[in-house]
């Protein structure tokens, strides 16, 4: 792993991860290894086990066996909503944002691990509150503006476009200060045009942080990571460039076999 | 040995009986996606059906299939009114609460037709008997027995076997490909509701003999039918029987082996036997039984309940200061102008009362508006309000002061041991439990005759006072109940933008959204529902000076279906809904003085019609107003 000695610390570390539900075999004996700072693609054709393995990742779902740690914590034992503290965003294939908030609300929403104020500070207006509130204004700028949603701020999230509500979706993802952020298929059932953005969006948020993409578009993998894990049927396949990935021939007769889109 | 064959065959006709509610139940539940609360009423009509049937002359095995017939009737009657417009189309908002009108509706028709008596019903195997193996049964039990194993039979193979019954199984594994595939959805749906509640009317045709007949008879067996559906698994025909023969077992053998707690079985027995099952557990096999209904629960009704608490109208979060401050001062400027301009000091009493009944309604509105749940158990905490400051006042000599505060601390401490155990779910398991346990508190109240005064109620009430205000005086009661209600509003618009306010309408939208930023899902619920207690408590403690008398009505259903009623007019997104809901509701029966059973269909009906017609209340009607003369705003942005 060339690029990863770059970095001297571990984002993501995954050790033999194995995830059977009931009879089938979901995940068999991935590792993997992600140094802060990178953007690692995670692909597979339909049906490879890519979500469960995004899911156990980002602690959502644990593994019959195997171990994750991500920022040096086992997520094996955090409660899901533990892990935002930890620095870990992320969105979500669907449901991914507050439908029938504002956009701006969506980002008040996104920060609630920044807010410290109770509700008696609230009613009187305390310090804390005034910064926080503070803070919280000039984050929502910067994120609405890196998002490119200045002007949908007062709009409801359920009548926007599909691509400006995966935008929206990052937004409150990092409205957290996330650390690492887990992008779920985020190009899914985007248009061309959306897609180049969202390449260029994840481009200008990226540094500083690591990102960890699962996704079936391979222009958005060769675009955006520096390495890719192919898993197929649940095995992990190869971990390298993905440029190279692409010539291994069981990727190719994967995803040649596979009826994909 | 004796024993042991006599409480199983008599659990064997119990569960059989049990089974046939239960399937229905489940039928509707795996069909159309909501727990149907007017399934107990249905089970009534179909006693009554025979009642009325027998009462015109005919033999009772004759009005057994006519019975059958007048629920169908009624079941699609209902269906095509209320259900299909109410709960099928965009605004699937909220079917607890429509389906619990509907039966509340149902229950009220029936006791104005019928008088709230119970009828005994003949049957031509009443006098006979079966005996065998040592063990007794009586005629009508047999026949129970038989006719619900053939009724379910009946029921597998049309599933099976008919094409409708493929159908019927194809909607309920996925409704967008049974419509791809050419199956009429919309039809199939009210098939499976009539034929559902079909079968509720058939259960209480059958025990009718021996239960009696009477207008509140289906409300044990809706519970039942509950915790049986629920323990199968909602949605599973064969989980369904086997949950009954279990429930129908369990309550015979907790009934025979005299389980310690006798007492409570006598209450229970007595009035709500099945209630308490669901809500409190009290005997040692049926908390076995809870737990095993708590797992199957977190299987079955977490998809449900998530589709109604994402669809309940949101309680905005726009905080204009300026507005505030105007409101506020608007508000104070009424209030006093009517304190002091209002001769009629009966108005003014009852402007009182209406201020401390619309802190109940907020109190609900916490949890409609707030965390889309249905408390239709928020009465108990408005119970111990009431009850708090009677037996603090009159049995204990307290001032109303310590009475009040005492109520309020209990209620929060019962909130958080209630929310402790229900609020992981959502839904109808909270809606369920919570009625139970209104249940539970009514007939706690009516029996622990020494602290509550029993049926007659507490009264005799010293002069209440609050500091040096006293508020026999109807203009310092108005003032006094209008300052607190008016803290409280501004306390809860706090409340609501502040951190613990977003992060619980987060949770509303999007709960898995909401705990991936980070937001303890179970913990700021359950702060809520703690939160929601002491205000409805503090309502319940306010209306005393009005009624002077506390009886165990305060503690009934009834009591939320009002305070609902109210939070719905104005409107469950709106801070101030539930008082200008409130202000309506208390001008009604000023110029009507109904009698409460008109009064609870009239209400119930409000209920539906707004339901059905506008789920947003009288507040999203003047939005959609507004917003349709200027042209909306998000079209144009």
């Amino acid at each position: 792993m060339p690029r990863a000695e770059a970095f001297p610390h571990i984002a993501v570390r995954a050790t033999d991860i194995r995830k059977r539900y009931g009879g089938v075999v979901a995940l068999n004996g991935v590792s993997l290894t992600v140094a802060e700072g990178e953007v690692f693609g995670i692909i597979g054709p339909n049906g490879a086990g890519k979500s469960t393995l995004f899911d156990i990742l980002c602690g959502i779902t644990r593994p019959t066996s195997g171990r994750v740690e991500v920022l040096g914590q086992d997520v094996g034992q955090m409660s899901p909503h533990l892990a935002a503290r930890h620095g870990v965003g992320r969105t979500f294939q669907r449901t991914a944002v507050f439908g029938e908030g504002t956009v701006r609300e969506n980002l008040l929403y996104g920060r609630h691990i920044g807010f410290r104020h109770s509700v008696i500070g609230r009613i009187f207006q305390s310090e804390t509150y005034r910064t926080e509130r503070r803070a919280f204004d000039e984050k929502a700028e910067d994120v609405l503006t890196l998002c490119g949603l200045q002007d949908e701020r007062d709009r409801t999230a359920n009548v926007l476009a599909y691509g400006v509500q995966r935008r929206l979706a990052i937004a409150v993802a990092l409205m957290s200060d996330p650390k690492i952020l887990f992008l779920d298929e985020p190009a899914a059932g985007m248009n061309g045009r959306e897609t180049a953005d969202f390449i260029s969006l994840v481009e200008a948020i990226a540094p500083g942080r690591t990102v960890v993409i699962v996704e079936h578009d391979m222009t958005v993998i060769k675009a955006l990571c520096g390495r890719a894990l192919v898993v197929v049927d649940g095995r992990p396949v190869t971990i390298d460039a993905p440029g190279q990935v692409f010539r291994h021939p069981e990727v190719i007769s994967a995803y040649l076999g596979a009826d994909d889109e | 040995m004796t024993l042991f064959l006599q409480t199983l065959a008599n659990g064997l006709v119990l569960g059989a009986s049990y089974a046939v509610i239960a399937v229905g139940l489940t039928l509707v539940f795996g069909i159309l996606h909501i727990a149907n609360f007017a399934h107990g009423a249905f089970f009534a009509i179909g006693a009554y059906g025979v009642l009325l049937l027998n009462m015109l002359g005919m033999p009772y095995l004759a009005t057994l299939p006519l019975a059958i017939v007048i629920v169908a009737i009624v079941g699609f009657a209902t269906e095509y009114l209320i259900i299909r417009r109410a709960i099928y189309g965009d605004s699937h908002h909220g079917s607890i609460i429509v389906t619990f009108a509907t039966g509340q509706a149902l229950v009220a028709t029936l006791i104005l037709l019928f008088g709230p008596d119970p009828h005994p019903v003949g049957s031509p195997f009443a006098q006979s008997t079966w005996s065998g193996f040592g063990i007794l049964v009586a005629g009508q039990r047999i026949f129970i027995l038989i006719a619900s194993v053939l009724v379910l039979a009946g029921f597998g193979a049309w599933l099976r076997f008919t094409v409708k019954g493929q159908q019927v199984l194809a909607v309920a594994q996925n409704p967008k490909g049974a419509l791809y595939s050419g199956i009429n959805v919309p039809m199939i749906r009210s098939v499976s509701f009539v034929v559902g509640v079909a079968a509720a009317g058939f259960a209480g045709a059958l025990l009718a003999p021996i239960v009696t007949v009477y207008p509140t008879m289906g409300h044990t067996s809706l519970i039942t039918g509950f915790t049986v559906a629920i323990l199968g698994g909602m949605g599973s025909i064969s989980g369904a029987l086997l949950g009954a023969l279990l429930m129908g077992g369990l309550q015979r053998a907790v009934r025979n082996l005299h389980l310690g707690i006798v007492d409570a079985c006598a209450w229970l027995d007595s009035r709500d036997r099945s209630s308490a099952v669901v809500a409190a557990g009290p005997d040692g096999p049926t908390a076995a039984a809870q737990a095993l209904t708590s797992y199957r629960m977190r299987q079955s009704l977490e998809t449900m309940s998530l589709s109604i608490s994402q669809k309940t109208a949101p309680l905005r979060n726009r905080g204009f200061r300026l507005s505030y401050l105007l409101c506020t001062a608007l508000a104070v400027a009424a209030a006093v102008a009517f304190g002091v301009l209002v001769e009629n000091t009966f108005v003014v009493t009852l402007a009182g009362y209406t201020c401390a009944f619309a802190l109940f309604g907020l109190s609900i509105n916490i949890m409609l508006g707030g965390l889309g749940e249905v408390p239709l158990g928020q009465c108990v905490f408005f119970g111990i309000g009431a009850y708090g400051a009677g037996i603090g006042m009159v049995k204990l000599g307290l001032p109303f002061e310590a009475a009040v505060t005492i109520a309020m601390l209990v209620s929060i401490v019962a909130a958080a041991m209630i929310g402790w155990l229900t609020l992981r779910l959502t839904g109808a398991y909270f809606s369920i439990v919570s009625w139970g346990l209104s249940g539970v508190a009514v007939v706690a109240a009516l029996n622990l005759a020494d602290l509550t005064g029993g049926p007659l109620g507490m009264f005799g009430f010293p002069p209440i006072a609050i500091g040096p205000f006293q508020l026999v005086d109807p203009r310092t009661y108005f003032f006094v109940t209008a300052t607190i209600l008016l803290i409280v509003v501004l306390l809860l618009a706090a409340v609501r933008s502040s951190k613990f306010g977003g992060a619980i309408e987060s949770i509303r939208q999007n709960r898995h959204l909401a705990q991936s930023v980070g937001v303890n899902v179970f913990r700021e619920r359950l702060k809520a529902f703690v939160l929601s207690a002491p205000i409805a408590a503090l309502g319940g403690a306010l209306c005393v000076p009005y009624t002077q008398i506390v009886t165990p009505e305060v503690l009934s259903v009834a009591n939320t279906v009002d305070a609902l009623l109210m939070v719905l007019i104005g409107g469950t997104g709106l801070l101030v809904g539930p008082i200008i809901g409130a202000m309506i509701f208390s001008v009604i029966p000023y110029y009507l003085s109904l009698d409460p059973n008109v009064r609870i269909l009239v209400f119930s009906t409000a209920i539906i019609v707004i339901m059905v017609f506008a789920p947003g209340g009288l507040h999203q009607i003047v939005k959609g107003l507004l917003e349709r003369a200027k042209g909306s705003s998000n079209a144009a942005g």
